[in-house]
């Protein structure tokens, strides 16, 4: 945590405020900033890195589906996948939802457009490698979301059977063309599909970092500058409104769907809910909770941990409210040490092994919602989101 | 004694001021439920939700299936079309009263404090002959003209409009409001882009100073604007303070209509007046008419008096439940306590079925939209309503034996959050009503939270 205006690296020149704006406002795009330029755009840029790089070892598994090549593509799949989950939290501006009701600021969609989840179809995605339409890659971009994602190179990578996720009723079953494919020609045509996937996942991410990038699109300065003439954000505080519900993923997806349910402890009327699982064939769910965690670390404190920057915590430090921001920052450090005490990447062999430390993670997390979505919020006056949710009074 | 006061009700008035005011609260309406096409909120508000948080002995009133709230409220812009014409009155009238009030009576995480006024005002539309002048009904109906009212409808309306001013004023009578200068401080904090003012906006001295300044002008602005030396400057205080509030908040049609009831705090011919000021012409008396049937004699007085009674204490029966209101809102609501809190709250169910000791948590947001859950989550009785909703879901699911707790936490004006639902207490065996409710934990003793001034924040850097 960085003291109240003390420079850190968040850079004055690249849309920093200008010398005559007040104080406050000034030092709330001194952290708008730091999060555009010091947390999102690296992440973005990292993402758009390794889906190249799965792009490339997709291709190399497409054109020889060996065991090896396709345990590199799936290495490189989680190297994606894992930058990805820290993305989740990012869903602002372009990644962000578009449309007419509920947009946040430069909503795009983008977000679908790379990962899918909870909409994930794997009978779908049986149905599209009967089909063979991957085979056309610009054609391809035009399906559901939920079989051009990198949910949908999860089952593809990493399922580990030659059956099918449909029904028995399903016309690739009832009409026999599954069947016919053969397992050498499954595999084949997943490799095919998987290249398909990562191609127009590395086209999405880089066209996500290029339009958070200042030559480009420039989104990040629109962040860096909310509030000033030209900036898509009509104040900081619309800002800090999107970046507040964005951030509500932990709340939401990470605890809730992801642990809660999954393991049994929320919404979930057996011991456990597996088949909810995230990513249940990389068997990546826990370490795909601690990204999410790490971001929500990240964005709040405007920082990587040990590195000086400006965040959520140094504003309510600025304006009094220092026990919240130390406590939510142990708060949130507690959730990391929970995740990574685990001491596995599989949220399933977590709750195997270790029941009362997955509760222990799901509290912790419990607890830095609460003081997010309630503290922090009705101290800033966050309302995260944009849509017209209706008067007051 | 009486006779005078029945002389005095019974005087007539001119009813120019009140035949405006039916314009204008038509127009306004129609504005208003405009508003909910424009902005999707019928299908948002009574369409989508999977259920509705019902008002304690209205849990009958249901919205209707699809495409009815939609005609619904076309029948409703209607009939304020209709009212604001004074055409077809008395239907109008009362069928814009009841569809408005079916339409709030639906769900209470809607209810807004000036769409209470609405109804009420609606309802008071119903009985006084508005439309006697300045109307359609009164071009095709001659026998129907007359150009004054007996003096008490216009009372009645005053009385009314004033009523809200006087207690939103009284409800910021608090250490919250007039010590801390919260919520609005928190509130100016995050408005420091406005322009012109904003870089004064997050001086906790303004916020302090504007907290006394809204607290005088609610508490004493219906006496400003009755005497008629100070009238015209706290007309335009009036609309300075509407226009701000406005700019600041997401306030709706609010402003509006109190910048228009205003208005029958003038002279009741002040229409008349503004028409040959306008037309450069003498300003012609109106000439009374015979007050008939709308004399009302010791059995009115009496229902008068009831009216003003009921509506004098209904927004004090919050102080029969002690401890704090804004925190409990047990008589929070129909109380004209406006924006005087800022809360935020976080609710997770603990539910045990079957004698299982194993607890499950159960999401809010499983069975409620993003909208009802930002208002129930700080409202006790709301969050007991879905925990009775997921103990019917679950015994529908073949559960028995259903217990469930909450767990609620609520910042209040930025204090710390802290538990408001006590999280011992089984609320599958917590009945809804109007009983004080044990089961609400009191108030945390901490202040709210006092905000830096900039000196502050700059001594900090």
């Amino acid at each position: 945590m960085a003291l109240f205006g003390c420079g850190g690296d968040s850079s004055p020149d690249a849309g920093s405020p200008d010398a005559g704006s007040p104080e406050h406002e000034a030092f709330r795009r001194e952290i708008t900033a730091q999060i555009a330029q010091g947390v999102i755009l690296p992440t973005l840029r990292d993402f758009a890195d390794r889906a190249a790089a799965l792009e490339t070892a997709t291709q190399a598994y497409a054109a020889d589906p060996s065991d090896t090549l396709r345990a590199a593509a799936q290495a490189a799949w989680r190297d994606a996948m894992l930058v990805w989950e820290q993305a989740e939290l990012m869903q602002i501006g372009p990644a962000g939802m578009g449309g007419t009701e509920c947009p946040v600021v430069g909503g795009m969609d983008l977000r679908d457009e790379i990962y899918s989840w909870d909409l994930t179809s794997e009978c779908r995605i049986d149905q599209e490698t009967v089909d063979q339409a991957y085979a056309d890659v610009d054609a391809f971009a035009a399906e559901l979301v939920n079989v051009r994602g990198l949910d949908a190179l999860e089952y593809l990578l990493f399922v580990d059977t030659a059956e099918n996720d449909c029904t028995d009723v399903a016309p690739i079953n009832t009409d026999g063309t599954w069947a016919a494919l053969g397992e050498t020609e499954i595999t084949a045509r997943r490799a095919a599909y998987a290249h398909t996937v990562a191609t127009l996942v590395s086209r999405e991410a880089v066209r996500l970092r290029d339009l958070w990038e200042p030559t480009g699109g420039g989104f990040a300065t629109d962040l860096a500058t909310a509030g000033e003439s030209g900036s898509a954000y009509p104040s900081t505080q619309a800002a800090f409104n999107d970046m507040g519900g964005a951030m509500l993923y932990l709340d939401v997806a990470t605890r809730d769907m992801k642990v809660g349910t999954t393991a049994g402890i929320s919404d979930c009327l057996t011991d456990t809910c597996f088949d909810q699982l995230e990513l249940p064939h990389a068997s990546i769910d826990l370490a795909a909770v601690l990204e999410n965690l790490r971001a929500f670390q990240r964005l709040y404190l405007g920082e990587q941990p040990g590195a000086t920057g400006q965040g959520w915590d140094d504003l309510l430090v600025a304006i009094g409210a220092e026990a919240l921001a130390m406590q939510l920052t142990a708060a949130i450090a507690d959730a990391v040490a929970a995740a990574e005490g685990l001491g596995t990447d599989s949220l399933e062999t977590a709750v195997a092994m270790d029941r009362p430390g997955v509760m222990a993670l799901y509290e912790a997390m419990a607890t830095v919602q609460r003081l997010f979505k309630v503290d922090v919020f009705t101290i800033l006056d966050i309302e995260p989101t944009t849509c017209r949710i209706g008067d007051n009074d | 004694m009486t006779d005078g006061w029945r002389d005095r009700l019974n005087a007539p008035k001119d009813g120019a001021s009140l035949a405006a005011f039916r314009i204008l609260f038509g127009v306004v309406m129609l504005g208003s439920i405009g508003r909910y096409f424009a902005y999707g909120w019928i299908d948002r508000f009574y369409v989508r939700p999977r259920m509705h948080f019902t008002y304690w002995g209205f849990d009958w009133v249901q919205p209707l299936p699809q495409p009815g709230m939609t005609v619904l409220f076309a029948a409703l812009a209607v009939c304020a079309a209709l009212i604001a014409l004074g055409l077809f009155y008395r239907f109008a009238t009362v069928a814009f009263f009841v569809g408005f009030t079916y339409v709030h009576l639906l769900d209470v995480s809607n209810y807004l404090n000036h769409y209470y006024l609405v109804s009420l005002l609606s309802l008071l539309l119903c009985v006084l002959p508005l439309h006697k002048q300045w109307s359609l009904d009164a071009r095709l109906r001659p026998s129907l003209r007359a150009t004054t009212l007996p003096a008490w409808m216009l009372y009645l309306v005053r009385f009314q409009i004033g009523l809200v001013y006087v207690f939103a004023g009284l409800a910021k009578l608090g250490p919250d409001w007039l010590l801390h200068g919260q919520p609005l401080g928190i509130w100016l904090h995050s408005r420091t882009d406005t322009p012109l003012i904003g870089p004064w906006l997050d001086e906790p001295m303004v916020a302090l100073a504007m907290s006394w300044a809204g607290f005088l002008y609610d508490t004493t602005i219906v006496f400003w604007l009755s005497w008629r030396r100070s009238r015209p400057y706290a007309y335009v205080v009036v609309l300075a303070f509407h226009f701000m509030t406005n700019v600041f908040f997401q306030i709706g049609i609010f402003p509006v209509v109190m910048t228009v009831a205003a208005l029958v705090f003038f002279e009741p011919d002040w229409p008349r007046w503004l028409v040959a000021k306008l037309r450069r012409v003498e300003l012609a008396p109106a000439s009374p008419s015979p007050a008939g049937r709308w004399r009302i004699g010791r059995a009115g007085m009496a229902v008068l008096a009831a009216w003003a009674l009921f509506h004098v204490l209904a927004p004090l029966r919050s102080h029969l439940y002690g401890g704090d209101v804004l925190w409990h809102e047990q008589g929070m609501r129909w109380s004209w306590r406006v924006m005087v809190r800022e809360k935020n709250g976080d609710v997770a169910y603990r539910v045990r079925v079957n004698g299982e000791t194993r607890e499950r948590v159960f999401a809010p947001n499983d069975y409620l939209t993003r909208e009802q859950e930002i208002e129930f989550a700080s409202q006790p009785d709301l969050v007991l309503q879905l925990a009775h909703h997921i103990v019917r879901d679950l015994e529908a699911r073949g559960c028995h034996d259903v217990q469930i707790r909450a767990d609620a936490w609520v910042s209040l004006n930025g204090r710390p959050s802290a538990r408001m639902i006590d999280p011992t207490v089984d609320l599958a065996q917590v009945d809804d009503g109007v009983a004080p409710a044990s089961w609400i934990l009191p108030v945390p003793d901490a202040p709210p939270i006092e905000m830096r001034s900039r000196r502050q924040m700059l001594a900090a850097r």
